[in-house]
């Protein structure tokens, strides 16, 4: 007998003995159980990594699935080794995912909850240091297992040696830390969030739970019942983990890659259930009739083409139903989420728009200021610098406060007092007050005041109005200068045309004129506008701009009547 | 030599006043109010320098730099703003301007500018 002959005698195991369950031996059910936990946990570290290749909490939790199915593959090798020798190459396999599943348990939970304080980088620096220590110690010392041996149901496994006992109290160590944190995370949390880490929580738990009892193996113990059948509670724990994932949206994967790899999955499950069903159909035929039919096969490959397409919807159809149905009360939400969440961004938008607005409204009045006042030292005893300072300072200051103050009107308007107004007379008033600059500039108005029945307004506020169009068209005038002012009855409204033969308005300004800070004039704020509509949108009304550059503008603003 | 030409295009009468009273004494001042203004002024030819608001009426500052720039202006233009937008920055630089002056401005920031932008210096 050869000497590799007397180490596979070594290997020969009586299985006579063992129960059988489910038609397979412990030994059997122990290796299938390894192998799914290394399919299901080496898939889900595939499907967070890919959801968020460039993210750190995804290559850490891709890394933790990999070592769980390292250690899942390399046990499988292990305890279906042909003989010693090789037993022990695939025992190395194994130990390495050991050593290395807790501190990257820890580190992933740490990631997903947000942990950074120092003590926590400390522990984390011990985690991993103690995995690295036990390598070396391995590797290099090979004391921390006895050499393989059969144990129990199993033909070959690995006892510890008393440094070995090292490598479960850290495991344990870590794994309840995380565990542990991952609870309080739980607690702390609410909404979807609170979703996820139960899921991740409980899956890890019933993951330990299933897989601790391979510990007992390594120190010599069977628990029957226990052994082997806990290890398929790993792979449960990667199906719950990876249904989070998919339902709940752990890992923040998205919509797309999710279904697509619902999809994907399940269409290659269906195409190698076809493939295995014409193989089986095959055999059947060759093993009974004793011969092979071509004929058969492609009526099979023919049978596989028609019903995949029908299938292949059934089959999005079930994942729809099953992984990416939300309940009503949850779409609810969702949406309500999303409207607050758009209306909270338009806020930002406008504040935004406001605060650019009135940075440069204001900065310009100020560098005025500051210029003048930094020569006011050198030219106190200038009387013409005086002069310009007295007017470009003073019209400064006032600019800024007109600013302040048409800014509080528009943010905050204050509600109208309504009462009947008499728009005709509201017009003549406002005419009055603007009789100066209307006299200056040489305006020619005339009034046209068809609709007399009063409107539902604020006087006060509704003048501000008025002012601010009137001025607008004032500005706007050049040479024979012509204003009109019109009202008319339309159904429940009254009509208030402003009209003058000014510049006009540019095509491409009309849509921005409303908008705070917009102007066209030199000078001018931008508010007018902007105040007038927010004043006459509080009335329940609205204003028109028709403008032909060159040829003038017409504003037109529409009131409820009061009756 | 004759004293150096500086077009200032605000239409702002206080920035206008402002920069008459630092650069005034040194320099031959003229000003305009919108950019059409501008535009006609530039274009007389009779200018060392143009200081440029971005924001003014009829037409802006940027367009103003824009057609100068596409007739084979070559005039020395420094932009004004009180827009503080490094976009705006670097797309007036990319189309000639010397430099970019933000609102309000310090006395010897406006000085130090117009003399590095001044031809022969």
């Amino acid at each position: 007998m050869t000497p590799l002959e007397q180490i596979q005698n070594l290997l020969v195991v009586e299985t006579a003995g063992i129960p059988r369950l489910f038609g397979m031996s412990l030994l059997e059910h122990h290796i299938l159980a390894l192998i799914l936990t290394a399919i299901t946990t080496l898939a889900l570290g595939l499907l967070v990594f890919i959801a968020g290749p460039n993210k750190r909490l995804n290559q850490i939790f891709g890394l933790y699935s990999l070592s769980i199915s390292w250690w899942a593959i390399g046990e499988t090798l292990f305890v279906s080794s042909p003989n010693l020798f090789i037993a022990e190459t695939y025992a190395d396999i194994e130990w390495t995912g050991v050593f290395f599943i807790a501190p990257i348990f820890f580190h992933s939970v740490c990631l997903l909850t947000s942990l950074r304080s120092s003590w926590i980088r400390t522990v984390l620096r011990i985690a991993y240091g103690s995995s690295f220590l036990f390598l070396a110690l391995h590797f290099l010392f090979d004391i921390i297992a006895l050499d393989p041996q059969p144990v129990a149901y199993l033909p070959v496994y690995n006892l510890l040696t008393p440094v070995g006992f090292l490598v479960p109290i850290t495991f344990f160590v870590f794994v309840n830390l995380g565990l542990w944190k991952l609870c309080s995370a739980y607690r702390q949390s609410s909404g979807q969030r609170r979703i996820q880490l139960r899921f991740l929580f409980w899956g890890s738990l019933i993951g330990y739970l299933g897989g601790s009892p391979d510990w007992f193996l390594i120190f010599g113990f069977h628990v029957p019942g226990l052994n082997p059948f806990g290890i398929y509670g790993v792979s449960l724990y990667s199906i719950a983990i990876t249904y989070a994932v998919f339902q709940h949206r752990l890992f923040n994967v998205n919509l797309v890659i999710r279904k697509s790899l619902v999809y994907s999955l399940l269409v290659t499950l269906l195409t190698v259930g076809y493939f295995s069903l014409v193989y089986v159909i095959e055999r059947i035929f060759q093993t009974t009739l004793g011969y092979q039919s071509v004929g058969l096969s492609m009526a099979a490959f023919a049978l596989m083409a028609l019903m995949f397409q029908p299938l292949k919807v059934g089959i999005q159809r079930f994942v729809d139903r099953v992984f990416f149905r939300a309940p009503r009360e949850a779409l609810v939400r969702q949406v309500e989420r999303l409207e607050e969440e758009v209306r909270q961004t338009e806020r930002l938008k406008a504040v935004s728009t406001l605060a650019a607005g009135l940075a440069h409204e204001i900065k310009n009045p100020l560098a005025s200021i500051k210029t003048f006042t930094d020569y006011l030292g050198a030219r106190a005893n200038d009387p013409a610098f005086l002069a310009k300072f007295q007017k470009i300072v003073g019209g400064e200051v006032e600019r800024i406060n007109l600013i302040v103050q048409q800014l509080l009107e528009f943010a905050k308007p204050v509600p109208p007092k309504l009462a009947p107004v008499d728009v005709p007379s509201l017009l003549n008033e406002t005419l009055d007050l603007l009789s100066n600059e209307l006299v200056s500039r040489h305006v020619e108005v005339s009034r046209n005041y068809q609709a007399t029945t009063p409107v539902l307004g604020d006087s006060q506020q509704l003048k501000q109005v008025f002012i601010n169009l009137i001025l607008n068209s004032l500005q706007a005038m050049n040479g024979a200068a012509r204003l009109e002012l019109r009202t008319a009855r339309e159904d429940t409204t009254v009509l208030v045309t402003v009209a003058d033969n000014g510049a006009g308005i540019a095509e491409q300004d009309l849509p921005r004129l409303f908008e705070p800070f917009f102007t066209t004039k030199p000078g001018g704020t931008g508010l007018g506008l902007a105040v007038a509509q927010g004043i006459v949108k509080e009335h329940g009304g609205h204003i028109e701009i028709a403008s032909r550059p060159g040829h003038g503008t017409a504003i037109t603003v529409s009131l409820p009547l009061a009756t | 030599m004759g004293r150096m030409r500086i077009l200032i295009a605000d239409d702002e009468e206080g920035i206008r006043e402002s920069l008459n009273l630092i650069l005034g004494e040194e320099y031959d001042l003229a000003f305009a109010t919108d950019g059409e203004q501008t535009l006609a002024k530039a274009k007389e030819g009779a200018y060392d320098l143009l200081l440029l608001d971005i924001k003014m009426p009829k037409l802006d500052g940027m367009e103003v730099l824009r057609r100068l720039r596409a007739d084979g202006d070559g005039l020395p233009v420094l932009m004004l703003t009180a827009y503080q937008s490094v976009e705006l920055a670097k797309e007036a630089v990319k189309l000639g301007a010397r430099d970019y002056l933000p609102k309000p401005f310090e006395r010897e920031q406006i000085l130090a500018a117009v003399r590095g932008a001044l031809p022969g210096r």
